[in-house]
């Protein structure tokens, strides 16, 4: 039996040290997910600590298809989606490629020099306007170190489109700054 | 190095910066992504968990014994009725039999009442 087995069945039993054990094991994973896809400070803690409660409620059901991670991971991911949709936030659909890869990297103009640590602000600032899935599975494969199939099981996404995800998001967020650095190269 | 893919895949894997604009964005890119959210779980995080685990048991329990009490009433109502041959015919009883409607009505206010409590009222006083 392996430790997350051991915990799990431990937890299932209602061993409420076990579950504390879970938590502190987990929490870093659900904040990254919770902290990235969320945007109001003042829901995200509510929100980590329901996908907990969900994890307490579920975890009897959970048979080591996958990793306990990869499972915590998928329940941060649709509770945060659900949170979105109950907030009638736009993320049901990854919006038209070209008018939002135009709108995205238009959206602002570049006006000021910045130093690297304004500039690591402003790339947060990018990654934050980009659409849930994209900065899940951002977190996720960056954040995580999960690979594509774990990312695809989290999300419920199939592999394909967890890297064509990662890969769109990079370019989108890279174009942007580049516009920041080419600006740089002229001053 | 010709497509953004290659340029994705070398900075990832090697992690080195180049010369190229796009190589530094990617880098940059790469470096950001590293960084954790700006967000902490409070210091009691796991406590506040377990606290509402807690009171989620203890209100389910208190539920069972709410059903087992108002079911026995139910029972030992009927019983005692056909016992003692009861009728609805004095008292608040006739006046009510003029008003049915006020009667349900008064029985869905105070449930939809109890409903508004439970879904909006206290988990907004919740710590």
């Amino acid at each position: 039996m392996t430790d997350d087995q051991a915990l799990v069945a431990r937890v299932a039993k209602g061993d409420m040290h076990a579950f504390r054990f879970l938590i502190k094991k987990h929490e870093r994973l659900v904040s990254h997910m919770v902290g990235r896809l969320i945007d109001n400070s003042e829901d995200r803690e509510e929100l980590c600590q329901d996908i907990f409660m969900k994890v307490h409620e579920k975890v009897g059901e959970f048979n080591f298809q996958s990793k306990l991670s990869t499972w915590i991971a998928s329940i941060a991911y649709h509770h945060s989606i659900n949170h979105l949709r109950k907030k009638k936030l736009p993320i049901s659909d990854i919006p038209d490629e070209e008018r939002f890869t135009t709108h995205f990297i238009s959206e602002e103009n570049p006006e000021e020099e910045l130093n690297d640590e304004m500039m690591n602000s402003l790339i947060v600032k990018f990654i934050d306007q980009l659409p849930a899935q994209y900065k899940a599975v951002l977190t996720l494969y960056h954040l995580e170190q999960m690979t594509y199939p774990e990312i695809g099981e989290a999300t419920g996404m199939p592999e394909g489109t967890v890297k064509n995800y990662l890969f769109r998001a990079r370019v989108l967020v890279k174009e942007k700054v580049k516009k920041y650095l080419s600006k740089e190269e002229l001053l | 190095m010709k497509n953004e893919e290659d340029f994705q895949n070398h900075i990832d894997k090697s992690g080195k910066e180049g010369n190229d604009m796009d190589l530094r964005a990617y880098q940059l890119v790469f470096n950001a992504l590293k960084k954790e959210p700006q967000f902490d779980l409070s210091e009691k995080f796991a406590d506040k968990i377990i606290l509402r685990i807690e009171e989620k048991r203890e209100a389910s329990r208190d539920s069972v014994w709410m059903l087992i009490g108002v079911g026995s009433f139910i029972i030992t109502a009927i019983i005692s009725m056909v016992l003692l041959n009861f009728k609805f015919n004095f008292g608040a009883f006739r006046f009510f039999a003029g008003y049915p409607g006020l009667l349900l009505f008064g029985t869905l206010f105070i449930l939809g009442l109890h409903l508004l409590d439970k879904k909006f009222v206290r988990p907004s006083i919740r710590l």
